[in-house]
């Protein structure tokens, strides 16, 4: 899939372009998200566009999430539909994600730290 | 010492006392003082001889004391003499050798008489001990044969025994019950005065082989005293004395059963027979003459009438008959009341039939039929198109007992009679017609025309022009007729007028078209000729005959049909494997009923919903594969088949050529010659399946008549795969059981060699002893576990979980050693549950191996009654048992076993059970009404005790809320440590307090109770106990499904299924929330399904389907693949730290209920449940809902 890619200042904003994230694609966007994931170490995932997500897919987000801890990096979640907010609460994933309404939200929040 | 056969108290009481050994021989010691005194007082009578009476002494105590005691008293005589008369007396006398001699002799002579007595007396002995063992083995040989004599009386089959003349010397009781005759009249008669006269010339043959010492096993008829003929198995034999020896076997219940189905074939040809016979006849005189004989024959009557209805006065007439006396035929009338059968017939659209007539209320019998004699009868209206003909009927003086079949038949065979004489009819009016011209023109629908041949001018009569639909006066001309002629035709019309020309005579039928229809034509025509013999004109008439045309086209039609469903009927009877009988289906349609191509499409669950050509036949050119026929809503699956499919109805085609819904095929339907069409569609097990499809060349070709004909061959053809399929699935289910018994049986001989080997060892190294023990104690519990996977994978079924109106639990705690406990649960259609819970006599591996054959046994009995039943009528309880019971008694006889059994047919939406107790423990019955208990008990014997035992069936109203419990006696039998059985009381007592809980949780207590009573987990018998619930039948308010691949890609429309099934409920069920959570648990049940139970293949099926109830929706996913045992798989930390296993925990959290179970086609099935808002809140705290 074609992950669209904004870089401003040192954040990298990915926007997933599909709207199901299920087991069919999620092994297709682990692949496609790497050279993302390699880019930079503030990596923003915008999920505005996807409007289901299934365990598959939230598999796929916790393995983002786990390469950018281990390489001291952090990576933060924006965009959720209510749909698939309703998904990460089932399984108590939205404690693990730092979760923005919009991406630049999550942007600020780089720059708080940091400040 | 001797003994005598005599008692002693025949002896007095002085001979007994000599009996006694001690007392002959002190009496034979005295002997010689008792004479020594006699000779003393005798002595001056007696002087000199010495010896005199001293002789007599030696022979009499010989005889007396035996051969010792002989020489004693000899020796003491010699002494008494010596001293007592040898001179001098009474001193002994001086050595003088006469006195030595004389007293040598005596003793000599005494001692030899002694010897010689002794020898007697042991010959004698001898003799007697012969005699007596002469006398035992005599009393052995008469126990054996009374023995066998026992066997021979007692065997179920009649043995008879012959001498070499074949002359019957013996016979036993079951030959005598076989034949109805008493021992007597059987003796001295021979097999040819038993057996029925034609089968008398087979014997020659059976005699040669028998003399070539083989063994004769072949059927023969014997005739019973009373006269009935009774179908036997004779297996015969000529025995090494030269004696022949029969044993007999009645086998009139096999026979019964093939002619069932031979009737059926034969009805069935015979009314094609008839169609033939009414199609060639032109005189309906002489058809119905031969259709009565036809009729007759068919159903074996003596009588068979046509009645014909005379409007004035208002009476029926004998038109045709047999059987009748002569001059009745044309002549006898009968009253067209309906207080009589024929007119009662008459008012009747079904078939009217009496059995016997003194039992009839409804009508009497005509004087005509009461003057015959008639007894039983059976009658059918005959009708054509201008109305009621009159009645056809068939009478006996025998009382019978027509079957269904049979009144069918004479249905049909009236209608074609009606069709017959309604062509007749039409025939005759046409004929008197001919008389008149003027009248004939207008009423016959015949022209006349002229055509002069040198100026080619032609002249129509009016009717011509009708006929050929010109408006009346139109220029004509030879041309413009032969332009209205049919294409196909217009040769052979134009060779006939040429040949006409030259003198051949004109009389043709060809086709015309007029305004887009053909119509029928008979033309004649006679020729003038000049001096020259040249043709100058012709003048000829012109007949529309398209009526009759039809008329002749629909018989032949009809014909062709009932020849084909016959036809159909006897390849579905043989038929082995799907695809060779939809084959053969699709030809004999071609063949028989003269279609011009045929095809049988299978429905697929794909994504087009395509259709697939899986048997073809005719003229078919391509077409099948250039048309891609599919069955959902689009333009491709709007044609004939594709609707048929889609709606579940015949479609049918009248004009291919006009019709919209052909358009995407038209043109290469129009090529390939197909003029209309017909589609029906197949269903199996109420689900459809494809459609046959059949294409005529002619237009409208497919009547009422013919379509209910295609439509009964269709159903039939469906029933005939619905049992293919059975007996496939049941084959292998033999299979399975014949290699577990295999492999059974391998372990076991394994086993064994294992347990010798095991004890030699033993033998050989004492020191190993304790090792050899426990060697041998791991293959008793390896051997009992081998009883356990008999008993787990054979005996016991898993219950089913969705027969609806029906909960079902099953409990069966095995003891150590094995018993022949099992249960069979079998699902048919419309909620009908059977539940079998039987026990074998005995334990261990065989008795198991004897339950798995029970079992096995009852599948075949039912597969077997349900690929007889011609209606697909489910067999009753009561015919499986009979069945099944007849082909086992002999092998439980055999085995010295029988086998307890309960057979249930449970049904919630009747309400009722039917029951079947061979001798089991009964049924407890819970009424929910009022929460009492009752045991149902039926009285038959258990199976394998008597052969030819009447099984009788039992039925009990059940309510919404009832239990029933089944059980094995182990429940009942189970004892305390002082001995008391738990007993029935206790069980209903269990089953009245805990019978509101549901049956899993009841099976669990009793299993509870019983160990709570005993004391203890070890049990004698095994514990078996079912528990079903009634409850009311919840019908779906919503019911879909769809099929989708093991594929990951196919997620997204299994997810686009659930949420169009719930857009479709009413919004008070579930809001979006709660959708979108339903939606997320069938995505990760599909995408488990397909990534561990199909293990990542992405070609295998998965059926997805929707319900919903007024409390909840359950969406059901069904598979092939691996059951999933939830307890397999470790809870999940909700940490982050792992990427997978996040699936079940969601699929748990997303739904309020999830079950697995296997359903009972074997698919392994995942049941997520919903629960409705309304009821959530309704039931909010409490228990969720039951399912």
């Amino acid at each position: 899939m074609q992950i669209a890619v904004d870089k401003k200042d040192d954040v990298v904003v990915a926007r997933i372009p599909v709207a199901e994230l299920d087991a069919a694609n999620s092994n297709e966007f682990k692949h496609d998200i790497a050279p993302v994931l390699e880019s930079g170490d503030k990596i923003v995932i915008d999920l505005s566009l996807v409007r289901f997500v299934d365990s598959s897919g939230l598999g796929a987000m916790l393995s983002c999430l786990r390469q950018m801890t281990a390489k001291g990096g952090d990576l933060k979640l924006s965009g959720m539909s209510k749909q698939v907010r309703a998904t990460f609460e089932l399984v108590r994933m939205h404690r693990i994600f730092d979760i923005f309404d919009t991406s630049e939200e999550a942007m600020l929040s780089f720059k708080e730290r940091r400040g | 010492m001797e003994q005598s056969s005599r008692s002693p108290s025949d002896q007095s009481p002085s001979v007994r006392l000599l009996r006694k050994r001690g007392v002959r021989v002190v009496f034979a010691l005295l002997l010689p003082f008792l004479f020594a005194g006699i000779q003393h007082v005798l002595w001056p009578v007696i002087h000199p001889f010495s010896w005199f009476l001293f002789y007599p002494v030696v022979f009499l105590s010989s005889w007396i004391g035996g051969l010792w005691a002989g020489i004693a008293a000899t020796l003491i005589a010699a002494v008494l003499a010596w001293w007592g008369f040898v001179p001098p007396e009474h001193a002994f006398a001086k050595y003088e050798m006469r006195f030595l001699v004389s007293a040598t002799v005596y003793v000599g002579t005494g001692i030899l008489i002694n010897l010689l007595q002794n020898r007697l007396r042991r010959a004698n002995q001898d003799s007697r001990a012969a005699l007596g063992a002469a006398c035992a083995a005599e009393e052995r040989a008469k126990d054996a044969r009374d023995q066998i004599a026992q066997l021979f009386e007692q065997a179920s089959d009649g043995i008879f025994i012959a001498d070499a003349d074949g002359r019957y010397t013996n016979v036993n009781s079951a030959g005598c019950r076989l034949l109805q005759c008493t021992h007597e009249e059987i003796l001295g008669k021979s097999f040819e005065d038993l057996i029925v006269p034609v089968d008398v010339p087979r014997l020659a043959q059976t005699r040669e082989s028998l003399l070539r010492g083989e063994t004769e096993i072949a059927e023969w008829s014997f005739r019973r005293k009373d006269g009935v003929e009774v179908p036997v198995e004779v297996s015969a034999k000529i025995v090494s004395d030269g004696r022949r020896q029969s044993i007999v076997r009645d086998i009139t219940e096999r026979r019964r059963a093939e002619k069932e189905i031979r009737t059926l074939v034969r009805l069935q040809t015979a009314i094609a027979d008839l169609g033939l016979l009414a199609l060639r006849s032109d005189c309906p005189g002489r058809a119905m003459d031969d259709a009565v004989v036809l009729v007759a024959r068919t159903l074996d009557v003596e009588f068979c009438s046509v009645l014909e209805l005379q409007r004035e006065p208002r009476a029926l007439v004998l038109r045709a008959g047999l059987g009748w006396s002569t001059g009745q035929v044309g002549k006898a009338t009968v009253g067209a009341g309906t207080d009589f059968l024929e007119g009662y017939t008459l008012l009747h659209k079904e078939p009217v039939v009496v059995a016997d007539i003194a039992a009839e209320k409804r009508f009497t019998f005509s004087s005509l039929l009461r003057d015959h004699g008639i007894v039983s009868s059976m009658a059918a209206a005959i009708s054509t198109q201008s109305g009621s003909y009159g009645v056809l009927g068939v009478h006996s003086r025998y009382h019978l007992n027509f079957t269904a079949d049979e009144a069918h038949f004479i249905q049909t065979a009236a209608n074609v009679l009606g069709l017959m004489i309604g062509r007749c009819q039409s025939e005759d009016a046409l004929r008197t017609s001919e008389s008149d011209l003027n009248r004939a023109q207008a009423v016959a629908h015949i022209g006349s025309w002229y055509l002069d041949v040198a100026s080619n001018q032609l002249l129509w009569s009016d009717e011509v022009y009708r006929i050929f639909g010109l408006p009346a006066g139109a220029q004509v001309s030879y041309e413009g007729f032969l332009s209205a002629v049919h294409p196909e035709d217009r040769k052979r019309v134009e060779q006939a007028w040429r040949d006409a020309l030259s003198g051949a005579p004109y009389d043709i039928e060809h086709r015309i078209l007029t305004n887009q229809e053909v119509r029928w034509v008979r033309e004649r025509a006679e020729m003038e000729r000049d001096s020259s013999g040249r043709a100058v004109r012709g003048i000829g008439t012109a007949q529309d005959i398209t009526e009759r045309k039809h008329d002749q086209e629909k018989l032949l039609r009809s014909y062709r049909a009932n020849r084909a469903l016959s036809r159909c009927n006897q390849v579905l009877v043989r038929a082995t494997e799907e695809p060779v009988l939809l084959q053969q289906v699709c030809d004999i349609i071609v063949q028989e009923a003269g279609y011009r191509m045929c095809w049988v499409g299978r429905a697929e669950h794909d994504e087009e919903k395509s259709v697939s050509v899986i048997a073809r036949s005719g003229i078919e050119g391509g077409y099948l594969a250039a048309v891609n026929v599919a069955w959902s809503d689009t333009d491709r699956g709007r044609g004939p088949v594709g609707t048929c499919i889609r709606t579940r109805q015949t479609t049918t085609i009248r004009y291919l050529a006009t019709d919209p819904r052909m358009a995407p095929w038209r043109s290469q339907a129009l090529e390939h010659g197909y003029a209309s069409c017909i589609a029906i569609p197949l269903e199996i097990d109420a689900e459809i399946f494809g459609a046959l499809a059949i294409y005529s060349a002619e237009p409208d070709a497919f009547d009422a008549g013919e379509v209910d004909l295609l439509a009964e061959l269709s159903s039939d053809l469906s029933f005939g795969i619905a049992t293919l399929r059975i007996r496939a699935e049941h084959a292998r289910a033999e299979e399975e059981i014949r290699t577990l018994n295999a492999e059974l049986e391998q372990r076991v001989l394994a086993r064994t060699s294992e347990l010798q080997t095991a004890n030699q060892l033993k033998d050989e190294f004492i020191v190993r002893e304790q090792a050899a023990t426990a060697e041998l104690e791991r293959a008793r519990e390896r051997e009992l576990n081998i009883g356990y996977r008999i008993q787990q994978t054979l005996l016991l079924d898993p219950p089913p979980v969705d027969v609806p109106g029906l909960q079902v639990a099953a409990l069966s705690v095995p003891t150590e050693r094995i018993d022949g406990d099992f249960y069979i649960f079998i699902k048919h259609r419309e909620g009908n549950l059977d539940v079998i819970v039987g026990d074998v006599m005995g334990k261990g591996i065989p008795a198991a191996l004897l339950g798995a054959a029970t079992k096995a046994y009852f599948l075949k009995s039912l597969s077997y009654l349900m690929a007889l039943s011609p209606s697909g009528r489910l067999p009753e309880p009561r015919e499986i048992v009979m069945l099944a019971h007849a082909q086992i008694v002999r092998k439980l006889i055999d085995l010295e076993s029988f086998v307890t059994l309960c057979y249930v047919r449970l049904n919630a939406t009747e309400r009722r059970l039917d029951l079947v107790d061979c001798g089991h423990t009964g049924i407890v019955h819970l009424h929910a009404g009022t929460g009492r208990t009752e045991v149902l008990h039926g009285d038959n014997l258990p199976l394998g005790v008597r052969e030819g035992e009447i099984y009788e069936q039992r039925t009990v109203r059940c309510e919404p809320g009832d239990l029933l419990l089944l059980f094995s006696d182990g429940v009942t039998e189970a004892r305390n440590q002082v001995g008391d059985a738990f007993g029935s009381d206790r069980l209903e007592e269990c089953v009245r307090v805990h019978g509101d809980q549901d049956p899993a949780s009841l099976v669990a207590v009793i299993r509870k109770a019983i160990r709570d009573f005993t004391g203890t987990d070890r049990l004698r018998d095994d514990l078996t106990s079912v528990a079903v619930r009634m409850e009311e039948i919840e019908i779906p308010l919503a019911h879909d499904e769809i099929e989708i691949r093991s594929d990951l890609k196919q997620l997204r429309r299994a997810r686009e299924f659930v949420q169009t099934f719930c857009a479709g409920l009413p919004s008070s069920m579930l809001d979006h929330t709660e959708i979108d959570a339903l939606v997320l648990a069938v995505n990760e049940a599909a995408s488990n399904i397909m990534k561990h139970a199909y293990r990542g293949r992405s070609d295998q099926r998965i059926d997805i389907e929707g319900q919903a109830f007024r409390s909840r929706v359950v969406i059901v996913l069904h598979h092939f693949g691996e059951p999933f045992e939830p307890s397999s798989v470790p809870a999940v930390e909700l940490d982050g730290l792992r990427e997978s296993g996040l699936g079940l925990p969601m699929l748990t959290r997303c739904v309020d209920e999830v079950r697995y179970f296997r359903d009972e086609r074997g698919r392994s099935c995942v049941a997520l449940t919903k629960l409705s808002r309304n009821s959530v809140e309704r039931k909010t705290g409490s228990h969720a809902d039951s399912r």
